[in-house]
């Protein structure tokens, strides 16, 4: 699933670290999130969109509206 | 300060080393306690089983482990591990099964099929960590 993570936390200068201590994850399921590798559950992504005050679908893109 | 290490895999250690310690003293006490007690029938049985209390206890803990990780994608690549782990030895005991049946291959005890599966652990761990390697680039 493409998600806007890596935009989102440019934006804020984080380093992938910084992400994965403000969400209580590990540096490792960032990356992996991060880079469409694996796909959070729906608390962590919920968890993800709060911290940085968005809604869901504005840091993930919907499997069926991919190209 | 983000968590590579899950507190999980603390707890884990400290319940599988002391578990071990005990199998491995029931595996050396075990011939001397059936030569000097001598028992027969269900006792027996209930001796011989001594040792696979503690061992089926670290499977257990094992799930315990997969179950207290708190980082879900750690989870998925420890679970990812242990299936590697388990298809490398069912495949080798069922390789093995029929070389025993049909090729004179000599009999391995049932219980070698459950320690394989620790060092399997390891292949199972090399091949996550080369992919998640690959990944990262």
């Amino acid at each position: 699933m493409n998600n806007r993570l890596k935009v989102l936390r440019a934006e804020r200068n984080w380093s992938q670290g910084d992400l994965a201590a403000a969400l209580d994850v590990s540096r490792q399921s960032v990356n992996a999130i991060e880079t469409g590798r694996y796909d959070p559950s729906l608390p962590l992504a919920f968890k993800i969109a709060e911290l940085f005050e968005r809604a869901i679908e504005d840091v993930f893109t919907s499997p069926s509206k991919e190209n | 300060m983000s968590r590579d290490h899950d507190p999980a895999e603390a707890v884990y250690v400290r319940r599988v080393i002391p578990t071990m310690i005990v199998y491995l003293a029931l595996i050396v006490a075990l011939p001397f306690l059936i030569a000097w007690l001598k028992p027969t029938g269900p006792a027996l049985w209930l001796i011989a089983l001594l040792p696979a209390v503690p061992l089926s206890a670290v499977f257990w803990f094992y799930g315990r482990f997969f179950i207290e990780l708190r980082d879900e994608y750690i989870r998925l690549l420890e679970i990812r591990k242990a299936l590697i782990a388990t298809g490398i030895v069912m495949m080798a005991a069922t390789a093995w099964g029929f070389l025993e049946s049909y090729a004179g291959a000599p009999h391995l005890p049932l219980f070698a099929v459950p320690l394989a599966w620790f060092p399997c652990q390891g292949i199972g761990a090399a091949i996550v960590e080369i992919g998640e390697r690959r990944a990262a680039r």
